[in-house]
């Protein structure tokens, strides 16, 4: 199953963020929703989840329009970490990463469930304190504790048959150090190799464009540009699109086009 | 869910949620027995034995005393206290807000309303309604005071978040109460005199009135509201993500809130008609088993439920033993344990950040 956007209009009360966004990436395929603050890069996550309609357009997965899968079955097909989730009482970490378990009824304490837990709990780095409350953890720890929920919701839909799941995150690395930060982003990059379509928010070019197939740049006042990154990643227009100087323009190129020289594969291999 | 960090190594033989249902169960059968010995006559532990066992007492008036009034009051006590600290957990899942309470949040004095309207008017209505259903007129009509009072207050206020959050809650609560208190002060003002004594003591909180004819249609109530809370532990763990998040993970919270908020507003309705307003038992027992055994509501809810059993049935016998002959309203009681309790918890979210 892959997400398609067909003349997708996206709006936050009267007004348009963006307009006409066709997108299809492939089944299994990362890509890196980028702009600067508030040119809609959340709203859009939020229709790609199907939390809401699209004020235009459709966005269809499996052909349907996703905001009117049913509940149970859109939680199943895809796992979605917006930003700044809490949690309310003093819940143990591995209880928490378990709840991504829900959709699909595994038990966390034996065979497959147990197995993906731990797993999302290693990746996330949030294994040492696996019975700590998680309400007592920074916020960085915090926000890699639900990574971790995430990865394992999309990990159970995978070995529940779901070839193709969805992994919606949006602006995932804020707040977390660098190694957390590039051990995420190649973990999220190797979701995509297993089968997941990864949609991923950053306003940080450098740290995710080496992983990225596809491009999503969005910027104030411009359509929307969905393309491969070494199309986009040009200086003038990342100037445009990001408001910058060709001076830093070039500057934040040069950092992402070290990397980009290097396949994807090699890195997410690392 | 059982906590699974109960399942990491390190752990010592009895995990903390069994533990605390061992202390609990005992302290509840201690409980039992001290209020059936207990009170105006004293009764033999061997009389008491000997009448559960369906035996004669070696005192003949035990009989009439244990089943006729501290049986039934005993049972009334447990139940009731059991349903109002599975309505605080409920509550508190909902607003994902230890604060919340029906009492505080104004549902007790909606399901109150509800009661004093019965009890001034249902005189005068009663010829209309079929005489099986009148011992249901109170359940009832407290039932539909707690609804509208539950749907005033989920509407108002069960998708606020961040920093303001708890303050609006409890501010709501407070309109809920002050708008309640008034109709109740109209209720009082054109009763009878008989009337408002009832009403009065309905007010308070007492267990001293509980009537056979209504015991047996609130206790099925209750039962009722407390197992379709108990089907909903799991979604209950989810809640704690917020809203958005746990519909991600494929929770349909409109229909759980829906649900909880008529099962709430069921046992506080039914508890209402039995015993008038008791509150801060849904804000004490939850706080303090959440403490011990941890928030997963799969152990969370049936410790709840035994530990509100346990303090309602022990705050009932202090309330009869305290001003022997007389009795104190165990309403009252849980008010002088429970406010002081309130304040502390509040103090301490206010220096942790009123969050």
């Amino acid at each position: 199953m892959s997400l398609a956007l067909d003349d997708v209009r996206i709006a936050r009360g009267p007004r348009t963020l963006v307009e006409g966004l066709n997108a299809a990436p492939p089944a299994g395929s990362l890509t890196l929703i980028a702009g600067p603050n508030g040119v809609g890069k959340s709203t859009l996550l939020d229709a790609l989840a199907g939390d809401a309609a699209p004020a235009g357009g459709q966005i269809l997965l499996q052909g349907q329009p996703v905001h009117r899968l049913p509940l149970a079955q859109r939680a199943r097909c895809r796992a979605f970490l917006p930003q700044r989730v809490g949690i309310a009482f003093a819940f143990p970490v591995i209880d928490v990463v378990a709840m991504g378990l829900a959709p699909f009824g595994l038990s966390p304490t034996s065979g497959p469930g147990k197995a993906i837990v731990e797993a999302a709990m290693a990746d996330a780095d949030v294994a040492r304190f696996a019975a700590r409350p998680a309400t007592q953890l920074s916020g960085g720890e915090q926000q890699r504790v639900h990574i971790a929920r995430t990865l394992a919701q999309v990990e159970a839909a995978l070995a529940s048959g779901i070839r193709h799941p969805l992994l919606l995150l949006d602006e995932p690395l804020t707040g977390l150090d660098y190694a957390h930060q590039f051990a995420l982003m190649r973990r999220f990059a190797r979701a995509a190799g297993d089968g997941a379509s990864v949609f991923v928010s950053l306003h940080d070019l450098v740290l995710g464009a080496p992983h990225a197939d596809w491009l999503l740049l969005l910027a104030p006042g411009q359509p929307p540009r969905f393309a491969a990154p070494a199309a986009l990643l040009q200086p003038e227009i990342i100037a445009a699109a990001f408001a910058l100087s060709p001076c830093e323009a070039a500057r934040v190129l040069a950092a992402t086009g070290e990397m980009t020289s290097r396949p994807t594969t090699a890195i997410a291999a690392e | 869910m059982a906590s699974l960090a109960a399942s990491l190594p390190r752990q010592p033989a009895l995990s903390r949620p069994a533990a605390l249902a061992l202390a609990l169960g005992v302290l509840l059968l201690l409980s039992i027995m001290a209020n059936l010995r207990l009170g105006a006559v004293a009764i033999s532990s061997a009389d008491v034995l000997a009448v559960l066992g369906g035996a004669t007492p070696a005192d003949p008036s035990a009989e009439l005393v244990l089943m006729g009034i501290r049986g039934p009051r005993l049972v009334a006590a447990m139940a009731v206290g059991a349903a109002l600290a599975l309505a605080g957990a409920a509550m508190q899942a909902l607003f994902r807000n230890p604060l919340a309470e029906p009492g505080l949040l104004g549902v007790s004095t909606g399901a109150a309303l509800g009661a004093a309207g019965w009890l001034v008017a249902g005189g005068s209505v009663a010829a209309l309604v079929p005489a099986v259903l009148l011992p249901f007129g109170l359940p009832l009509m407290g039932f539909l005071g707690a609804v509208a009072a539950i749907v005033l207050v989920l509407a108002l206020g069960a998708r606020s978040r961040g920093p303001e959050a708890t303050l609006l809650m409890l501010l709501i609560g407070i309109g809920v109460n002050a708008m309640g208190g008034a109709l109740i002060g109209m209720a009082s003002y054109v009763a009878t005199d008989t009337e408002l004594r009832a009403l009065s003591t309905w007010m308070m909180g007492s267990l001293a009135q509980v009537e056979q004819a209504v015991l047996v249609p609130a206790l099925l109530l209750l039962s009722l509201a407390a197992a379709g809370i108990a089907t909903t532990a799991r979604s209950l763990d989810l809640l704690a993500l917020g809203e958005a998040p746990a519909q991600h993970l494929g929770l349909d919270t409109d229909r759980l809130r829906r649900l909880l908020g008529l099962m709430v507003a069921l046992i506080v309705g039914a508890a209402v008609a039995l015993s008038g307003i008791i509150g801060f038992v849904g804000l004490i027992v939850p706080h303090i088993v959440r403490l011990i055994a941890g928030p997963g509501h799969r152990a969370l809810l049936p410790l709840v439920a035994l530990g509100g059993a346990v303090l309602l049935s022990l705050a009932d016998l202090a309330a009869r033993l305290v001003a022997l002959p007389a009795e104190v309203p165990v309403g009252i009681v849980m008010a002088l344990v429970g406010a002081p309790a309130f304040l502390a918890l509040l103090l301490g979210r206010v220096r942790g950040g009123l969050q």
